[in-house]
This record gives structure tokens, sequence and C-alpha cells, in this order.
């Protein structure tokens, strides 16, 4: 190979090596990402909570139907607005007439019922009297017949105690009268009085046994007998049934029609057509009238972020657009369509603002505080639930000085849904933290900032 | 068989073997990453067992490395042509000094020129591991620390150079220069008219063996560059890790193209001056 040639070739192969130049530039210009920066400065925490509620009244009613009644029409629905005195609904009249029948009926037996009752009792008070007054009897003549006793043994005793004693006085008399020996007569004269006096004692015992028993059952027949509320009872019975009636009649008379009480959106059905109603509410009415109030559900992880005082704004038709200086008035744990236990915050509106049913969403702010180091959220990622941010580092290298991503551990001491507050040893309001990327990069990387 | 062709045979055979790290390399460009591994694990990894062992042709051969060093790393192309500056910068530098440095020690007689001259060829035999510490302080003094300028300005300096042109400058006759005198030139036109051309090919010889030296330049930049950026070629290998062992072999081909090429443009004018530096007056 001749000298020319061998300085063409060096003069192709440095040519071609100047194109390789500039294409290894070119691509790895593809390769390298291209990032955004920003210093993280200080910034003013705003914690917002969002979300949509609903205009409601500032009073809710229930509206009752006499139980037991079959709903023949129903003529509102969830949300309407009633006038007070509209129909709400209509009962089946033929089902209310067979109603109002049978109460009839019953008050009637109620009313047979109770006068059965009241006879019975009196016809108990006179047993009762005749009782008492047979025992009295009783008791009386069981004195008398103790005594007329007690005094017989008593006479018959004081004989033979004088026979005895006549005899002691007159012994020889006696004897000769009587022709028996003296000793003999003594002892049976004796003997004659032990007999009467133990008559007499038996006679005293059994005539007190005898009164006490006719005192006892005295007793018995004048004790007060047991409580007796049955007539009562049945007087209050008779008094509902005949309340009930009297109810089922007006209805009647009214033609079965339920009436609104009062102007309002009627927020809940809970009885409709072919239903038969029950004891509850029939439908729920949020009154009308000068003052709303808004109801919304506060997010699980925004609960702390919404307190009794705050700050809200709502926004919604442009009646509500105004509305920017609200605050919440309440806060209560309420049961969602999911039946999980929520938060649901109320806030009263001024006269005029809102109707009753109106969609609005509402914006509540709360000030957490300066925080030094903020950055967006967006610069913030996360590993092994350590918490870190990429800054950008000149690194010299064999393509000169260029950037290089290095990865910062930090710890977050507050977040919102945009920005985040660190706290590091290591970061500093001059470091540039790497907002955005367009490809993924890693601790190393090189990055090259964004063409704006 | 003659003793002429046993000669041209033994030649030949340890031409061959001369030139089989070459062929290996070309063949270890042309390898996967795999393949390479595989060949190379007993040297590559820890713990590996066995000799690392070397195919002539790819099992699979592929162009990926090249692919990769020529497309995908810029960093390949900023030391190739800082190599390139570092070389130039050099040989222009000898060329502006070491000529007339050589033409004045082959024409000139002054006071001093045997002492002059034998403390060149003593600075020619000093290893730059003696000099650095010295070139680093004078360097650092300068301010040339950290740029290519610390690496081309000592080495434009070299007394290499002045030795080899110092011998085919002796070799022009002096009649001939005496003759242009006579016709009016002067000393610089003698070295114009009369040195560069009668002295090309010790010039072409300097420059040849100059750019093999400085395009292979380690020990200076290692020592006196810092920013990688103005790091030569012959620092990209020690750059590249394992895993891109393929990549090293691409760019060591790639490496050897200029030398290659610059040996094939200088081969005869280098032969002779061999011959020159190797004869004596």
């Amino acid at each position: 190979m001749n000298r020319e040639k061998a300085w063409k070739y060096m003069g192709i192969f440095l040519a071609v090596m100047l194109l390789f130049t500039g294409i290894s530039r070119a691509a790895d210009s593809f390769t390298v990402a291209q990032v955004r920066v920003k210093s993280p400065g200080k910034q003013m925490m705003t914690h917002t909570a969002a979300g949509s509620g609903t205009i409601v009244g500032a009073k809710e009613r229930a509206v009752f139907v006499e139980s037991g009644q079959k709903i023949f029409e129903s003529y509102v629905k969830a949300g309407g607005y009633v006038k007070k005195g509209e129909i709400l609904f209509t009962v089946d009249l033929d089902f209310l007439q067979e109603q109002i029948d049978a109460c009839k009926n019953e008050e009637k037996r109620q009313r047979m019922a109770n006068t059965d009752a009241a006879e019975q009792k009196k016809q108990k008070e006179r047993q009762e009297q005749a009782a008492i007054q047979w025992a009295e009897e009783d008791y009386a003549r069981a004195r008398e017949k103790s005594a007329a006793a007690v005094q017989t043994a008593w006479e018959e005793r004081d004989a033979a105690a004088e026979r005895l004693e006549e005899y002691r006085n007159t012994r020889q008399d006696f004897v000769n009268e009587n022709a028996v020996g003296e000793e003999d007569l003594t002892a049976q004269l004796e003997e004659e009085l032990r007999a009467k006096e133990r008559a007499l004692e038996a006679s005293i015992l059994e005539n007190r046994e005898m009164e006490a028993q006719a005192a006892r059952s005295l007793e018995d027949a004048q004790m007060a007998p047991a409580k007796d509320h049955t007539l009562e009872m049945a007087e209050m019975e008779l008094q509902e049934k005949v309340e009930k009636l009297e109810r089922l009649q007006k209805l009647y008379e009214a033609g079965g029609n339920i009436y609104a009480p009062a102007d309002g959106t009627v927020t809940e059905i809970l009885l409709h057509a072919g239903e038969v109603s029950g004891e509850g509410a029939a439908l729920l009415l949020a009154e009308g009238g000068d003052s709303c109030q808004f109801l919304a559900f506060v997010k699980g992880e925004e609960e702390d972020y919404v307190t009794v005082g705050s700050s809200i704004s709502l926004e919604g038709t442009k009646e509500l657009e105004k509305l920017k200086d609200l605050s919440v008035e309440s806060i209560q744990t309420a049961v969602n369509e999911n039946g999980e236990s929520v938060k649901e915050l109320t806030v009263l509106l001024p006269e005029g603002a809102g109707k009753i049913g109106q969609r609005a969403e509402y914006v509540v702010s709360k000030e957490a505080g300066n925080a030094e180091l903020c950055v967006p959220l967006a610069a913030l990622h996360q590993e092994n639930q350590q918490y870190f941010v990429y800054v950008l580092e000149e690194n010299a290298g064999i393509l000169g000085k260029e950037w290089v991503a290095r990865a910062l551990q930090v710890t977050v001491e507050d977040r919102n849904e945009s920005v985040a507050a660190l706290s590091s040893s290591a970061l500093s309001s001059q470091a540039k933290v790497i907002i955005e990327t367009d490809r993924a990069i890693e601790d190393g990387s090189r990055v090259r900032l964004m063409e704006e | 068989m003659s003793g002429k062709n046993i000669g041209l045979l033994l030649c030949g055979l340890l031409g061959i073997v001369f030139l089989l790290p070459v062929c290996f390399l070309a063949a270890g460009s042309l390898m996967g990453r795999r393949e390479v591994e595989e060949c190379l694990a007993p040297i590559l990894w820890e713990g590996s067992e066995g000799y690392a062992q070397w195919r002539l042709f790819p099992q699979y051969p592929t162009l990926r490395s090249y692919v990769q060093l020529l497309l995908d790393s810029p960093g390949f192309f900023v030391m190739f042509w800082n190599s390139v500056k570092l070389a130039l910068g050099v040989l222009a530098g000898q060329m502006l000094l070491g000529i007339p440095a050589a033409w004045g020690f082959a024409r000139y007689e002054f006071p001093g020129k045997r002492l002059l001259f034998t403390i060149y060829m003593l600075l020619m035999m000093l290893p730059f591991q003696v000099r650095m510490l010295s070139d680093y302080l004078l360097l650092d003094g300068l301010g040339l620390l950290d740029s290519l300028w610390g690496i081309i300005l000592p080495a434009a300096c070299s007394t290499f150079p002045v030795f080899l042109l110092y011998r085919f400058f002796c070799g022009i006759p002096e009649a001939l220069l005496e003759a242009a005198r006579l016709d009016g030139a002067g000393e610089i036109a003698l070295l114009f008219y009369f040195g560069l051309p009668l002295g090309s090919p010790g010039i072409i010889s300097v420059l040849v063996l100059g750019f093999l030296e400085y395009w292979n330049l380690i020990e200076q930049p290692l020592a006196f560059l810092k920013d990688q950026s103005l790091w030569p070629l012959a620092l990209f290998l020690p750059e590249i890790g394992v895993k891109e062992a393929g990549i090293a072999f691409v760019a060591s081909v790639i490496a050897l193209l200029p030398a290659a090429l610059a040996f094939w443009a200088g081969q005869d004018y280098l032969e002779q001056g061999i011959i020159a530096s190797a004869t004596k007056e």
C-alpha cells in the first residue's frame, strides 16, 4: 500500500470517526432524560378538602299515614317540591271502609265487654259485703253461745261446790238422807266437783277456740280485696278504638287523601303505591322556607382538615358562586350509601341562597402554617417506605460537566394534594430538585435540563 | 528446501505469532457478550476455575459491540479526539522545536555543543517516572495542570526527535550547503530549502514514531489530567468494566487503526530512520 493511499485512508477514517462522533452524540441525547428542576421554597401549607353535597331544608318533617292502610296511589317523587295541602297519597277506600266497619264492631264488643266487667265488679262487691255481714253474725252467735256454755259450766260447777260445802256443813243429815257411807259421799262430791271444774275448763277452751275461729273468719271477710284494674284497662282500650275509628272516619271523609302538612321538598319516600302503611313515616319532607342548609360527606382522608368553624366555599349555580365566606356549622357521624360510617358536614346558608335539592361542590381550605422546604408532590418518590427526591448534581465526566440525578432521602413533614413539606439535613433551599422528567431515572442517571 | 526458504518460513511463522494478538483482538470485537464472558470467565470472574480460552473465529459473530461503541458511547469519541489533539499538537511542537534544534546541532559548531548534546541524550534516556514529580511541580507552577497544554508542551520539547533528525541532517553534504550560501541563501533558507526536503525521511520517521508514541500516551495524562473530558483514548479502556469486554475489544481495534495507517504511510521513511539511527558517521 503506497503512502498516498495510506493518507487517503487515514483521511477517510478520520471523516468516519467525525461522523460517528456526531451520531453518537445525537443518540446519546435521546437516551439522556430531560428534567425540569425547582429549588425548595418557603410556602404556606394549605390543605383542601373538596367534595359535593346537597342543599336541604333546615327542617325535616315526617309525614305519617294511618297504619294498616293500603296505598292506592302516590303522587310524589323523591326530590319533588310540594305545597301545603297538596295530596301526597290516596289510600284504598274500600279497604278503609272495611277497617272502619271492623273498628266499629270492635268498639261495640269492647263496650259490651266493659259493661260485663262493670257488672261483675258490682256483683263481687255485693258478695263481699254479704260475706262480711255473715261473718259478723257468726261471730256474734259464737260469742253468745260460748258465753252461755261457759255460764252453764260455771253454774254446774258452783252447784257441785255448794253440795260439797253443804255436805261438809251438815254431814250427818246428808248421810242419813242419802243413805250412803260418809267417806264415799265425800269422795263422790269431790269427784263431781272436779269433773265439773274440768268440764268448765274444757268449755272455756272450746268456746275460746270457737270465738277465735269466728273472729278469724270475720277478719278474712273484712280483708281488703286485691286491686283489679281490668275495667279501667278495658275503658282505655275502648277509648283507643274510638279514637282510631274517628281517625279512620276522618280519613274516609277526606276521600282517603293524605295531604302535605307544609311546603317543602320530598327528600325520601318510604311508602309506595300498593304497600300497606306501618307505624313509621310514609315520607320525609324537607320544609322550605327562607333558610336552607348544605350537607355533604367528608372523605376519610380529609376528615382532619374539616373542623367546626372551618371556612368553606360552595360552587354550583350562579346563585351559589357568590357563597365564599361560609363556615362549617357542625360535623356529625353518618352512614353513607355503602353503609360506611363517615363524617357529614353541615353549612347554614344565608337566607334566599340555594334551593332544596340542588347539588353543589364544596371546598374547605385549612392553613397548616409555613413550611421552609416545599416541593411539588411530583418530585417526591417512595421506595421501601422511605421518601426521597432527586436533586441535580454537577459531575465532571468524560463528556465534560454534566448533570447527574442523585437520590436524597427526605422526611415528609406535611403534604397536600400538590405540595410536600420536607425536612432533611442534606436538602437546602439552593438545591435543584427534579420535579419533572420525560423518562424514568435512577440514582446516578445522567440528565439534562428540559428544553423550554 | 534452501536456507532462504527456511528463513522465510521461520520469519513467516514468527510473523504469524506476532500477528495472533491482533487476530484475537479482531475476533473478540466480533463476539457477543456471552461468548466473551464464557471465554474469559477464569480471568474475569472470581472463583472460576480453569484457564481462559479463545477462538480465532467467533462462534456467533455479531457487530453489536461495534454498534454499542460507535453509536452509544460518546465518551469514546471525546477521548479519541483528545488523542488526536494530543498527537497532532505534540508532533507540531516537535517539528517546530526539534527540527531547528537538530539542524543547529548537525550543521553548526558552538561552545558547549557536545555538552549540550550529551545533556539531550541523558534527558532522552530518563524515563517519565523519574521526571514525573519535577514535571508536576513545574506544570503546577505554570498553571498547566489539568490542561492538554501540560501534556503537549513538555512532549514538544522532547529530545528524541532532535536525536533522530540530527542523524539525518548530518547526512546532508556540506558542499551543497556551501554552494547555496555562495548563491546567497541565508541560514533559514538553507533549513527550509535544503534541510527539510533532504531530511524529510527523518522528519517523517520522527512523525511516525512520535505518533505511535503519543497516540498511546497513558502516563502523563493519568498523572497530570484530572478532568476526564481531557483524557486520551488510552485511558478509555480502564474505564470499561467486566461486562463490557466486547466494547474493549472494539475500542482497541479502532485505536489500532490510526497507528496502523500512520505506520503504513511512513513505513519506508521509518526504515530509513532506523537505518540512519543505527549508522554512525
